[in-house]
């Protein structure tokens, strides 16, 4: 558990943290962390909501390939119910088929909203990493044959005692939050089990994708990483050169992809061509700077600081977005330059889209 | 001299201002306004407005991002269908080297004609998610947008008197006056020339994507006046939050809708409230939507008002990430100083009232059950439904 006081902050921030690490989707069960989020998230009577937002705190939920995520935001006199709630999602699932099949519906309609750059990235991700690692998001006629049953043990797996973290920032007084948040994970089961780390390794490629324009990613090791951070420093330099291009990243310990996606098919490339020789060493302060302000970005809110320190320690206890901050400050040209070749054809994963 | 300038210059420009000594940045953002604009116009705007960082007469495209980009945000310029915000940052004692580059962006833009071809190009050929397109739905043609229609545009929009600068940061007393003064004292309009007589733009009611969107779209908040706080804290009520009408009704018990948010939108004449509703598949009927919106409004209690006066609240004093206030196209209102600054320059824009958001959040404490309840419906029943059906 992590707790951090910032006096001033505005609002307060609670991020519980499941990781997927015990839970490997295979194509039979793809997208149950997904469903089980979505269910989790409407309480065991269904009036989490009702509860939360009457006393200003707004509970949301994500899923992805490293974790489930759930952060209650808002006033801070309202600490106790927020933790009152947290205690609810953890609570054993009540959920019956006609209950699954509505929110395999609602998952239908946020697979067919998702935005072209997310899908793709879920196509750089299959090309890169093979049906090994799939997307968080799930196979709809999956998630409808799901059981009341198989939800409950994919909860058992997931949200066991020690595959959790509890992420809080804001101005709340530690010790309490501390009281709080240890009295949440009382009583919790915890897995005996040795607990995998790793995950298979990326491999450059190319494919297609039904969405218009291209993409272009590089390998990254975990977000901590000097590699990953010049990737993104490049990444992000490269995108403020055109309005349209765009950077994707998840931040995670584990190998990802730094993606650039541009809609208009060739215009990638060009700035990816462009972005050679006396430009490419221009585009290094403006790109260092870009990355240290994403990151730093985080840090200006309870609900960002909550999820980059919780995200950060969910897999490596000792990480801290500070770490990462002297890292972007250490960087040097040399190393973006090499960036810069992780995004080359034959280094880099390419996503081919319509025209 | 220049504090005669700075006071002489200040009749001609209009400026606002949010003081933050502990700020690390500091941000200058220039608004021009471009009211009523017809489709042949508001597309010659979008070109424009897209050329602005391509280069001008002193920078070339890479220095205006080297030089605009120190503070870890690069330059953006925001086009919105009736004004064009432009926005740049720099560390804090930066104000003189933004001010330098903004003088550049609207004094001297380049405007090059074969960069109007190739944005020209781009506008036309990127597909806007249907969130963007739901936004501005206004459907326009750049095809026909000529590079003289272009600087002809630029010489009647960007004007000395009609420009506001607005200055956020660590900024001495009179700074943001003198920077002005400094930059700006010198620039003669242009003359006024003849406007060509053409249509108001058409709104998009087909897309080639499996997405529907339907809109209420709800008159102006003309302020101050007797329903202002009510139906504004009522849009809480209406699509703020899971418990929210649109939310729950919408999507939890019909299963009509995926996203469903309430945006209350910046236009010149004030804040128009929005209820924004997505689905897969066809449009769902605006009958029955907008009649499942006003029997939910019926059945409010105490507890919705409630509910929404804690949800304002969190939202307004920035405790949670939730806000239906837009300040341009790309998201909803932050407590970043860029957004701060958007908000206090928005009210002077529109001649509106100048409260801080936290104050706004303050006048909602009187609203009761029957006013709350009462313009909600007001804004259901006079709002136009917008229709874009999905392919």
């Amino acid at each position: 558990m992590l707790v951090e006081r910032i006096p001033d902050a505005k609002g307060i921030s609670l991020q519980l943290f499941a990781s997927s690490r015990n839970s490997p989707e295979t194509t039979q069960t793809h997208g149950r962390r997904h469903l089980l989020e979505h269910v989790l998230a409407k309480g065991p009577n269904f009036d989490l909501d009702a509860r939360l937002e009457a006393c200003g705190l707004f509970l949301s939920a994500s899923t992805t390939r490293d974790y489930t995520r759930f952060e209650i935001s808002g006033s801070s006199e309202s600490l106790v119910q927020a933790f009152a709630a947290m205690r609810e999602i953890l609570l054993p699932l009540a959920t019956d088929p006609e209950h699954i099949k509505k929110e395999s519906d609602i998952i239908e309609q946020e697979i067919a909203l998702l935005s072209p750059e997310v899908r793709f990235s879920t196509a750089a991700w299959e090309i890169g990493f093979g049906k090994s690692l799939l997307d968080p998001y799930g196979t709809v006629s999956v998630l409808r044959a799901t059981s009341p049953d198989e939800l409950r043990a994919a909860q058992a797996n997931e949200l066991s005692g020690n595959n959790l973290l509890l992420s809080v920032s804001g101005p709340a007084d530690v010790d309490e939050t501390l009281k709080q948040g240890l009295a949440l994970f009382a009583g919790l089961p915890k897995l005996p089990r040795e607990l995998p780390s790793e995950r298979p390794g990326a491999k450059p490629g190319i494919g297609e994708a039904s969405e218009r324009g291209e993409a272009r990613a590089a390998i990254a090791p975990s977000v901590a990483s000097p590699k990953t951070l010049c990737e993104l420093a490049f990444a992000m330099g490269v995108a403020s050169q055109d309005k349209q291009c765009r950077v994707h990243y998840t931040v995670s310990n584990f190998q990802g992809l730094v993606l650039l996606t541009h809609p208009i098919k060739g215009r990638l490339s060009g700035l990816l061509e462009e972005s050679r020789g006396g430009k490419l060493d221009a585009l290094f302060l403006p790109g260092r700077s870009l990355v240290r302000s994403w990151v730093a970005g985080y840090l200006r809110t309870a609900s960002g600081s909550a999820f980059l320190r919780g995200v950060l320690a969910l897999h490596d206890r000792a990480l801290q977005p500070e770490a990462i901050l002297n890292e972007i400050d250490g960087m040097t040209l040399a190393g973006f330059r090499e960036a810069a070749e992780a995004f080359r054809i034959g280094h880099a994963i390419e996503v081919v889209g319509k025209p | 001299m220049i504090g005669l300038l700075a006071a002489a210059v200040l009749q001609t420009y209009r400026t606002a201002e949010v003081l933050d000594a502990g700020s690390p940045t500091v941000i200058v953002q220039a608004y021009i306004p471009a009211p009523l604009l017809s489709a042949r116009e508001m597309a010659t705007s979008r070109v424009l407005s897209e050329c602005l960082l391509l280069g001008s007469r002193e920078f070339t495209k890479y220095e205006i991002s080297r030089f605009g980009s120190q503070a870890g945000s690069p330059p953006k310029v925001s086009w919105m269908p009736d004004f064009i915000k432009i926005q740049i940052a720099a560390p804090a004692g930066g104000l003189d080297v933004i001010f330098t580059l903004m003088e550049s962006l609207l004094r001297h833009p380049n405007l090059d004609p074969d960069d109007i071809v190739k944005v020209r190009k781009d506008l036309s050929e990127v597909a806007r998610t249907p969130w963007q397109e739901a936004l501005v739905p206004q459907v326009l043609d750049y095809s026909k947008v000529r590079a003289s229609d272009v600087r002809e545009t630029y010489s009647r929009l960007f004007k000395p008197d009609r420009i506001l600068f607005a200055a956020g940061g660590p900024l001495g007393s009179g700074e943001l006056a003198r920077a002005v003064a400094k930059h700006f004292s010198d620039w003669k309009p242009a003359h006024d020339r003849w406007r060509v007589a053409d249509v108001p733009p058409i709104m998009m009611s087909e897309r080639n994507n499996p997405v529907s969107s339907l809109e209420f779209l709800g008159p102006v908040l003309l302020s101050p006046s007797e329903t202002y706080s009510a139906t504004l804290l009522a849009m809480f009520g209406l699509g703020v939050g899971k418990e929210a009408t649109l939310h729950r009704i919408m999507r939890e018990i019909k299963g009509w809708t995926y996203r469903q948010e309430a945006v209350i939108w910046p236009t010149l004449d004030g804040w128009r409230p929005r209820l924004i509703l997505l689905r897969e598949g066809n449009a769902i009927s605006p009958v029955l939507a907008r009649k499942a919106i006003l029997d939910d409004i019926d059945s409010w209690t105490d507890a919705s008002l409630v509910r929404a006066k804690a949800m304002s609240q969190s939202a307004l004093k920035g405790k949670f990430e939730l806000n239906p206030f837009w300040l341009d196209d790309s998201s909803p209102m932050t407590t970043s100083l860029g957004d701060r600054l958007s908000w206090t320059a928005y009210a002077v824009l529109v001649h509106g009232p100048t409260l801080l958001p936290s104050e706004l959040a303050g006048t909602f404490d009187s609203v009761d059950l029957a006013s709350f309840k009462r313009a909600a419906k007001q804004m259901i029943e006079a709002s136009i439904a917008v229709a874009i059906n999905g392919k």
